[in-house]
């Protein structure tokens, strides 16, 4: 299976906290508008089929026309954020699109005593992509049952699986009025315990869907394109840099896929770089 | 599902609907109280049909006389051997699966196979990925 068990770190940085660096060469006008910066870090596993899969899909796909409040719930009382009474996991973060179409970072407050009772947050979203831990109570530093980001009807969004701060997702979806560009990365072919693979190559796909289509579920009556990129085998290069300038219009849907080219023991490290700024 | 649960999600999205921000967000929500009130409704109904057994409409006696003949020898043997064979796969299945977690657990020893949600024990979504992969 794709992906299975595949890691996605996906982290958003607002501009003020973006290092000098890395728009070093952007043009003066972008700068100008501020963009946010959102790193996808995938560490991926080898697949068992060939053919393109979704590496580190959501639990469900949320898209709503108008932002909506969701809950979160943990399947163990152990996770609680009551002050350092001895919990596990205290909050959890999400990252997505709001009601005022900008993408953010949310941390959410766990149950004050025993988190497998629902909260319902207070914040609005139109998508949820990805979900991470991000406080802990003095009993461990991790969740302690899988706490789940869901909608009011119980349909899980994203989850962080017991004893894991990263939670699923590696897809996200350009907000209204912006436009995201893809700015750079790498894609790197390992083994299983991290050294350069001897085998015959993996295949990445960035596959960009109109909303239409990618967020409603209707027949894929309209384009789908995508982005690939290839490491062919040991006598190749091990390593290939992802190029920057790809431009993603508003509303789009950017999923990310991965299929081994003929072997299945490829694992490979995916880092990748997307600025978004309001037009 | 238990009731109290039901009641304080559709109180939750009573709340939800009173406080929408606009009537785009409202529709949503009473979406959701829709279906939660559903949900309700169900519970309620198959309490209510459970209830009404006892006075189920009477069945013909030649329909009695058939569903409470003896059964024959044979029949009983077959049965006996359905459930040992039943017996002895769940065994197979169960000893499968122990196998299975604890490649599972070598394999990523941070994360768990199983979680409890009330008192029923789930696998974990990374678990299942892992049994499926493995297929």
């Amino acid at each position: 299976m794709a992906g299975a068990a595949s890691e996605c770190r996906m982290r958003l940085q607002e501009f003020r906290d973006i290092g000098g660096g890395i728009l070093g060469d952007l043009p003066g006008h972008i700068k100008a508008a501020e963009p946010q910066l959102l790193t996808l870090h995938i560490l991926g596993t080898t697949d068992t089929v060939a053919g393109f899969l979704e590496i580190d899909a959501p639990t469900s796909v949320f898209a709503e026309a108008v932002a909506v409040a969701v809950e979160t719930i943990s399947s163990q009382a152990a996770d609680y954020s009551a002050g350092d009474l001895g919990g596990a996991l205290q909050k959890i973060s999400a990252i997505g699109n709001n009601g005022s179409d900008k993408m953010i970072t949310v941390q959410m407050v766990g149950h004050a005593t025993d988190w497998t009772t629902f909260v319902l947050h207070t914040e609005t979203w139109k998508n949820i992509f990805h979900c991470f831990g991000s406080a802990w109570g003095t009993g461990d530093d991790d969740p302690a049952g899988d706490v789940d980001i869901r909608t009011i009807g119980d349909a899980v969004i994203v989850e962080l699986p017991a004893g894991d701060n990263e939670g699923n997702g590696a897809r996200f979806v350009v907000p209204h009025g912006h436009v995201a560009m893809l700015y750079g990365g790498f894609l790197r072919r390992l083994t299983a315990t991290g050294a350069w693979a001897n085998d015959e190559g993996i295949a990445i796909r960035i596959v960009y869907i109109d909303a239409i289509d990618g967020l409603l579920g209707l027949p894929a009556d309209r384009s789908q394109n995508w982005i690939e990129f290839v490491i062919a085998g040991q006598y190749s290069k091990q390593e290939l840099e992802i190029p920057k300038g790809q431009m993603f219009e508003e509303d789009s849907q950017i999923i990310h896929q991965h299929s081994c080219v003929v072997d299945a023991s490829e694992n490979y490290d995916l880092y990748l770089q997307y600025l978004i700024w309001k037009k | 599902m238990d009731t109290e649960y039901i009641d304080k999600k559709i109180k939750q999205c009573k709340k939800l609907v009173k406080n929408a921000t606009s009537e785009a967000q409202k529709e949503i929500y009473q979406g959701y109280l829709d279906y939660w009130i559903t949900k309700s409704n169900l519970k309620t109904d198959t309490e209510t049909s459970e209830g009404a057994l006892v006075e189920a409409p009477s069945i013909p006696v030649d329909v009695i006389e058939v569903l409470t003949e003896p059964q024959k020898e044979e029949e009983k043997e077959t049965e006996e051997k359905a459930i040992l064979e039943k017996e002895l796969q769940d065994a197979k299945d169960k000893l499968e699966e122990l196998e299975k977690e604890e490649e599972f657990k070598l394999a990523y020893p941070n994360k768990n196979a199983y979680y409890n949600r009330d008192n029923k024990t789930y696998k974990t979504n990374a678990f299942k990925e892992f049994l499926i992969s493995k297929e």
